[in-house]
């Protein structure tokens, strides 16, 4: 399912145009100027997270830096801090998917 | 001392003998943040904001989770292009051990939940200074 699927099923659901469906998305996830992708990039990390409330919550964190070695020369090599985006599902969310049936 | 976070206090007992933790630190946006930026941009009342933040995120009832709980799994995938992709994964059943008592126990295979960042937002986090919280 992709931004227009969910833009089309926005748009019957709050009775809107599928013209303004897309933009409310793209509002929210563009990855350039989108208000999510504003606040995960905030200058403060205390700043950069997104709470949705049963759904979860998308939030910037910060990868420690590690010594680790080239495979193939096996030199050992600095490996810097860096930030990134992660997601940690809300309780209702995460019990409902929990109790679906296994798959494969 | 770190001049965007003036109001934190020294760790250590004897400068912080209750243990407070700084009201400042704990500001993630939530719901009602999001939709007031959204209704200031997509000319809309705050309220109708709000209705369109829960179609797509309520847990019970919302586009995203609904999508998530497909029956078929690969179904259940809602992908955000530059932005990132919802998806629900198995995790796979395994032999563990309990800790405490020492026995070999069979854990089910789950459900579960996972984000990828799409490229253009995973570039864009990268590209800031790490920061020094880890």
């Amino acid at each position: 399912m992709n931004k227009k699927d969910v833009a089309s099923q926005l748009a019957s659901r709050a009775d809107i145009s599928l013209v303004q469906a897309q933009a409310v998305l793209n509002h929210l996830f563009d990855a350039e100027d989108g208000i999510i992708a504003a606040s995960l990039a905030s200058e403060s990390q205390d700043d950069a997270k997104v709470l949705f409330a049963g759904f979860g919550t998308l939030l910037r964190k910060t990868r420690a830096s590690r010594v680790g070695t080239n495979p193939s020369s096996k030199g050992k090599l600095e490996i810097p801090a860096k930030e990134y985006v992660s997601f940690k599902p809300g309780k209702t969310l995460r019990e409902r998917i929990a109790s679906m049936p296994a798959q494969k | 001392m770190d001049a965007a976070r003036p109001l934190t206090l020294p760790v250590g007992a004897a400068q912080n003998p209750f243990n407070l933790t700084p009201i400042i630190e704990e500001s993630p946006m939530n719901k009602k943040d999001v939709a007031s930026q959204l209704a200031a941009r997509a000319n809309i009342s705050v309220v109708q904001a709000q209705a369109l933040l829960n179609h797509l995120f309520d847990a019970d009832t919302g586009i995203i989770t609904g999508t998530l709980a497909s029956e078929t799994q690969d179904d259940a995938k809602v992908l955000f292009a530059g932005f990132g992709t919802f998806q629900r994964n198995t995790r796979a059943g395994r032999r563990g051990t309990n800790p405490s008592s020492g026995q070999k126990m069979d854990i089910e295979p789950k459900e579960y939940i996972s984000f990828k960042p799409g490229k253009t937002l995973r570039e864009r986090i990268a590209a800031m200074p790490a920061g020094a919280k880890a």
